[in-house]
């Protein structure tokens, strides 16, 4: 059964979107599914309407409880965490930063087998850095306790059928490419399932209407020919509202299809 | 010289902005250096580099050369061949590290040779700001925590432990090392020392900050694009500027299509406007936030040209209008 979703691509192709649509299907399906914001995002208020379960990780937080856990001792942690060298560390090793959330986040998953949680990542490259950060930090820590930690990790990503990662492109050139820049990055790091989903489609919906300005031949033009070059990859159609939550639901529809 | 510094989060164009700009310069007879950090793979084959060129200058035209920016090459550089996993990881192009080493790499590319104009291309983060802030952490962490570690170290490799007898920093690193194991903070210390030993080159870097205070040299180039649905930005935008311009920058809003509108008929407005008034309205909502926080502010239209080619020269030709 997928446990962890993961959606991540190019900045400002909608993953946010994507990634609570994701959620509002699976709630619909009656799983128990929790949206994740990897980057503590401040969400519009319109979306409390789907009733989504969200978790926030905190990552000072995060860390001090971890380090509470290893020492055996809240006011050791609390202190390591006061001292403005740790600090620093923390800020310059981002990967550790990340590698601590996912700990956080499997951890979860591990305690409640029936959670489901979809991951709102990080854009491309720091999607990259998260990913990379297990077989980095194991490098690093060599042996010793955290290593250990850092395998239940990898092992709840290996276990088949468990992580599914969405990339989401939109149908042009340049996003597409990097997309698929991405999917190769991705799979050097892991053997990990990926699917690339081209989102924001205009050729159905624009199909029909006659007239239309030379900008929008232009725009539909530039996505046929994506489309004839990879008619495999899934897409989602544009959706003409504006009101979030109401997209956020109709893409939920469409979502069906993919998972 | 003059610097031009390309700011914003990922996707809204910042590359392809200062790649254009940078050809614009050029061709205009300017002696130009681009400096751009892990472009996508189809930029790379636009400028003619290949992955072997990441870390050195390459000439590629008589007014223009580009460097494709390798955190690891240029820690490699000041530092000397070393074997440290943490320092392999801080070289990532997304470690910790990226920020201060392309200040690194650029403090010494303009000691080198004389430009006319450098161009920065600045890594890609969370959000708009995240280079200049970036400024700041690189001076609070020499400051605050490795001056602190120097302050026990000799040029030598320190005998670690003995130097820090009873001090704090001792203490941590016991605490640690139950947390990580010995290995770590065997790699750590040394880590720490190849650092301090080349700490000049890293404290040089520093004085990039006055360059960038300065507003006969640095121009600030803010994008954000109208496709970028996150409110946030314009958010961040209007209560962070102040605080960082203090020679107020210029903001660039990419991918505009209020001016292409502009040209259709009514018919075909109405026709369209479930398609594309969330964007209008961005477009709207960004060009008036602007004009509180930004002296300058410039459009650049949404390209349609079907290849990157296309784009890049439809580009050039808008900087060569918004002289």
């Amino acid at each position: 059964m997928k446990r962890l979703f993961l959606v991540t691509g190019k900045g400002g192709v909608g993953k946010t979107l994507f990634s609570l649509a994701l959620s509002t299907y699976l709630k619909d399906q009656k799983d128990d599914v929790c949206y994740v914001n990897f980057q503590n995002e401040i969400l519009p208020n319109d979306l409390k309407k789907l009733e989504i379960k969200t978790i926030s990780f905190d990552i000072l937080e995060s860390t001090e409880t971890y380090i509470a856990k290893k020492l055996n001792s809240s006011i050791v942690a609390h202190w390591i965490m006061k001292t403005p060298f740790f600090n620093s560390l923390l800020q310059i090793l981002p990967g550790l930063q990340h590698l601590i959330t996912l700990g956080h986040i499997i951890d979860h998953l591990e305690h409640n087998p029936e959670l489901i949680m979809v991951l709102d990542s990080p854009a491309t490259g720091h999607a990259l850095t998260m990913l990379k950060a297990c077989s980095q930090f194991k490098k690093i820590f060599k042996f010793g306790p955290l290593v250990k930690d850092i395998e239940r990790i990898e092992k709840f990503l290996a276990t088949r059928n468990q992580l599914q990662i969405f990339i989401l492109a939109l149908p042009q050139e340049l996003p597409l490419a990097e997309a698929r820049d991405l999917e190769e990055e991705i799979h050097k790091i892991g053997k990990w399932k990926t699917k690339i989903i081209l989102n924001q489609s205009l050729s159905d919906s624009l199909q029909e209407l006659t007239e239309l300005p030379e900008y929008f031949n232009k725009k539909l033009a530039l996505e046929k020919k994506i489309l004839k070059e990879f008619p495999e990859l899934p897409r989602l159609n544009f959706i003409t509202t504006d009101s979030t939550s109401k997209l956020v639901k109709e893409l939920a529809t469409q979502v069906r299809a993919l998972v | 010289m003059k610097l031009e510094v390309f700011c914003g989060t990922g996707g809204v164009g910042k590359t392809s902005l200062s790649c254009s700009r940078a050809q614009f310069l050029s061709g205009q007879g300017h002696q130009v250096l681009l400096m751009t950090i892990d472009p996508a793979k189809r930029l790379k084959q636009l400028l003619n580099l290949k992955e072997k060129d990441a870390g050195y200058v390459v000439q590629l035209d008589k007014n223009l050369s580009v460097l494709l920016m390798s955190t690891d090459v240029t820690l490699k550089r000041i530092c000397g061949n070393f074997k440290n996993h943490i320092l392999e990881t801080l070289s990532d192009p997304y470690g910790g590290l990226n920020e201060i080493l392309s200040v690194v790499e650029l403090t010494e590319q303009i000691k080198n040779k004389d430009y006319d104009y450098v161009i920065l291309d600045t890594p890609p983060g969370k959000h708009f700001l995240d280079f200049l802030e970036a400024l700041q952490k690189i001076e609070s962490f020499f400051d605050s925590s490795f001056i602190e570690m120097f302050q026990y170290f000799g040029n030598k490799r320190p005998k670690f432990f003995d130097r820090l007898f009873s001090s704090g920093l001792k203490k941590l690193l016991s605490y640690l090392e139950k947390v990580t194991g010995e290995g770590f903070v065997d790699d750590f210390v040394n880590a720490i020392s190849i650092l301090y030993q080349n700490r000049e080159k890293f404290l040089e870097a520093l004085s990039f900050n006055s360059l960038v205070q300065n507003s006969h040299i640095t121009t600030w180039y803010l994008v954000t694009a109208c496709d970028q649905s996150k409110s946030s930005e314009a958010m961040i935008l209007q209560s962070k500027t102040e605080r960082y311009f203090k020679n107020p920058g210029i903001l660039i809003i990419n991918k505009c299509q209020g001016p292409i509108v502009k040209s259709w008929t009514k018919k075909q407005r109405d026709l369209l406007r479930p398609f594309n008034q969330a964007a209008l309205n961005r477009e709207q909502e960004l060009i008036e936030n602007a004009e509180k926080s930004f002296k300058t502010t410039l459009l650049f239209p949404e390209l349609l040209s079907s290849l990157a080619e296309g784009q890049m020269s439809e580009m050039i030709h808008c900087w060569s209008k918004n002289k």
